[in-house]
């Protein structure tokens, strides 16, 4: 499979991308024989990934973010499909905050055909919670089934993510 | 078997007997000879000091200071933003020791036996520890009240737990509001205790109220953002911005305890940062009561007088730091003075009645927000009355765009680190961050904005690399007398003794200074980070000096190359070999 067109990678990553075409397939060709489920999906981007930090509880960029960590994108209006949304998770965001979560994300060449050492300094992406296979599968799938074209969040969808009616976090929303 | 019940329950009795009750005249003469083996508030004082003239650990013998007693401590299970910060300064009444973990739980345990800090009891204040609330998880301290330890709590209650068992006596939800809660310490004075609003960057408003000590009814409340038509309400021109609730979600929080005089009845409380903190276009105006000193009338609350430090904020320059009360000569007059080391860099020496300013010295090694402090108003001199949006040296942030870099960093400076001052030597001291923060501004739509939801309106991001200090200034003279430059910011108190200055390092090194010149005499790393103020006191006449150790927290986002370092939340006790 193709880089998606959908994935907006620094030019640099592109063009190195590119021009290793021996380069091991990418992961995501691997992950596409999971189904994913996202119930554990939630699971694992509340409370494995703490994705919430950057993105929210609701993926929007707004509800929940953590003082302590940069704006993430709206994932509730995302563009990617799901080649695109396992690849930016397995490998993260050259040149932005988003982590890599894949264990041997530039350790084979999986991602992009680039080692951490091939990145300008500063550009590598930092390394976040690490995810198998099957973790990245159910994560999309709880993006793709929950968040992508949800909207805006409701104090419902919150009390479900918390798995709690009365939680603190729900509560400006009622 | 008889006897044996017999002796369990006179043991029992006798750890549990009751100590003297906490006073308001017991905590009038805290400063006292006979109490001098005490710590019977955070500030030691009433006036913030945290001086303390035990003298048996001394710049003479201080090489020969061990670790002697350890406990656990618990309050371990994450907010919304993690594991709690351990910031809390311990209090101590002949040889019991009383603490708050993050989650603002007490605890009391025994030091008498010398050999172990055993715990007594645990409140159980019912608190529920819902991982779901983003907020930042502290609590900074607790009050003695007569037979009753005062704890505030992150969900906005206060609770009192009897002294001898730690049963909850009175439980009071103050802070009623959605997003509201308490970091701080209560303050007592009298039959009131003194409580601040504490999460202000969570879209909420701030204020400070008073509470009965026997019954937690609340006696009278002043906010820290006036409501339209209220003096200061000028000072918020909502109305430009299409949003004319601006100020509701206007923050100024009061989120560290302030200081008291006795003979004006004033307390003096720091406020926090207009909100939200980046992008002033949000809320134009001086946004008063934020980033100032209040002295309130400690009966009926009445504002006697403020003074703001930085008006129209956008580097989230809070001035919650405790404020010294000092008497000093300046200039050839006796003089009852506040002096603070405020998050902007720069130290201020106020006059204590009025709220005059008499000067200031910046303490940071660089400081680039602002060209100098005019010499009559104590303002930044860039600062125009007329201004809706005030343009400091570094030029503004905008929506358009326009980014700066200012120094010092966001956090400070200070921050809400205790400070202390010793009247023997003249000096004041605080540990802080030299550094620097880059500043954007990112717009947010006001319907998106809720109530507890951390609402910054931008970035503030380190600059660089970030180190530390500690700086003792002569408050008599305005001069720094003293710095000592550290590899890591410093996120924590400090506390002064004799002829010593202590303080806890990010790294987990707990350190003992030269009062006069900042010289380390002595340290011990033990692993724990460090962001509490230590104490000192007496257990059967031996000196011992104590600090809890935590987690890095937020300081952990200044030292990236310390982010391996776990949390434990410790209790250290340490005395001189014996």
């Amino acid at each position: 499979m193709p880089l998606s067109s959908t994935v907006a990678i620094p030019l640099a990553a592109l063009t190195l991308a590119l021009a290793t075409l021996h380069a091991p397939p990418l992961r995501a060709q691997e992950t596409d024989q999971h189904i994913g489920d996202p119930e554990r999906g939630r699971v694992v981007y509340r409370s494995v990934g703490y994705c919430g930090n950057c993105h929210g509880w609701a993926g929007d960029g707004k509800s929940g973010t953590n003082l302590q960590a940069p704006v993430g994108p709206n994932l509730r209006e995302t563009p990617l499909d799901t080649a695109a949304l396992i690849e930016v998770i397995g490998c993260g965001r050259p040149g932005s905050a988003m982590p890599y979560h894949d264990r041997a994300a530039y350790r084979d060449g999986r991602c992009f055909g680039m080692g951490l050492d091939d990145f300008a300094p500063g550009n590598a992406p930092p390394r976040g919670k690490t995810f198998n296979d099957r973790d990245v599968a159910n994560i999309v799938a709880y993006l793709e089934t929950y968040v992508i074209g949800r909207g805006e969040p409701t104090y419902e969808e919150c009390a479900e993510f918390y798995d709690n009616p009365s939680a603190r976090a729900c509560a400006g929303l009622r | 078997m008889k006897s044996h019940y017999l002796i369990a329950g006179l043991i029992a009795t006798a750890s549990g007997m009751a100590h003297a009750e906490v006073t308001m005249e017991r905590l009038l003469a805290a400063g006292s000879e006979e109490e001098a083996g005490n710590w019977l508030m955070i500030g030691k004082t009433f006036d913030l000091n945290r001086f303390s003239s035990l003298d048996q650990i001394n710049s003479g013998n201080v090489e020969n200071l061990r670790l002697v007693m350890a406990a656990p401590i618990g309050g371990m299970e994450p907010a919304g933003f993690g594991i709690g910060a351990m910031q809390t300064t311990p209090l101590v009444d002949d040889g019991f020791l009383y603490l708050s973990d993050p989650w603002g739980t007490p605890y009391k345990y025994d030091l008498t036996s010398e050999t172990a800090a055993r715990p007594v009891w645990i409140c159980d204040t019912g608190i529920d520890k819902d991982p779901s609330q983003g907020i930042l998880l502290a609590n900074r301290g607790l009050a003695l009240s007569g037979n009753n330890v005062i704890s505030v709590l992150p969900d906005g209650r206060v609770v009192a737990c009897d002294s001898d068992t730690g049963d909850v006596v009175w439980d009071a939800q103050v802070a009623t509001e959605v997003g509201e809660g308490f970091t701080n310490s209560p303050q007592v004075v009298g039959d009131k205790i003194i409580v601040g609003q504490s999460y202000g960057d969570w879209a909420t408003r701030g204020w400070i109220a008073a509470i009965d000590a026997n019954s937690g009814e609340e006696l009278w409340r002043f906010y820290t953002i006036p409501e339209p038509g209220e003096p200061g309400s000028e000072t918020w021109l909502c109305e430009q911005t299409g949003n004319p609730d601006c100020w509701k979600t206007g923050g100024g929080a009061a989120w560290v305890a302030g200081s008291y005089d006795p003979e004006s009845n004033l307390v003096f409380w720091g406020t926090g940062n207009p909100v939200p903190m980046y992008d002033p276009e949000y809320r134009p105006g001086d946004n008063l009561y934020t980033n100032s000193t209040v002295a309130l009338d400690a009966d009926t609350g009445e504002l006697a007088w403020y003074f703001q430090y930085t008006p129209g904020d956008y580097m989230d320059y809070d001035e919650v730091g405790p404020a010294l009360l000092v008497e000093t000569n300046i200039d050839g007059e006796d003089r009852k003075v506040m002096a603070r080391f405020g998050r902007n860099g720069i130290f201020y020496t106020l006059d204590r009645n009025s709220g005059a300013y008499i000067n200031s010295v910046a303490y940071v090694g660089n400081l680039n927000w602002t060209e100098g402090i005019d010499s009559k108003t104590g303002l930044p001199i860039e600062y125009d009355p007329e201004a809706d949006l005030q343009s400091y040296a570094i030029g503004r942030i905008t929506r358009a765009g326009d980014t700066a870099t200012t120094c010092p960093n966001i956090q400070g400076g200070t921050n809400f680190f205790p400070t202390a001052y010793n009247p023997e030597l003249g000096l004041a001291y605080a540990g802080g961050i030299e550094g620097c923060s880059d500043l954007s501004v990112r717009a947010v739509d006001p319907d998106d904005v809720l109530p507890g939801n951390i609402f910054i309106g931008g970035a503030g991001v380190n600059s660089g690399e970030q180190t530390g200090s500690i700086n003792a200034v002569n408050v008599s003279t305005n001069t720094i007398e003293a710095t000592l430059n550290t590899p890591y910011p410093l996120y924590g108190g400090v506390m002064a003794s004799a002829d010593l200055l202590w303080a806890g390092h990010l790294d987990g090194t707990f350190s003992a200074y030269n009062a006069s010149n900042l010289e380390e005499l002595w340290s011990m790393n033990v692993g724990t980070s460090f962001s509490a103020a230590p104490i000192t006191f007496l257990v059967n006449g031996t000196q011992y000096v104590a600090i809890t150790g935590g987690g890095l927290g937020v300081g952990g986002g200044l030292a990236p190359e310390l982010s391996n370092m776990q949390a434990a939340n410790m209790l250290w006790v340490f005395a001189l070999d014996s």
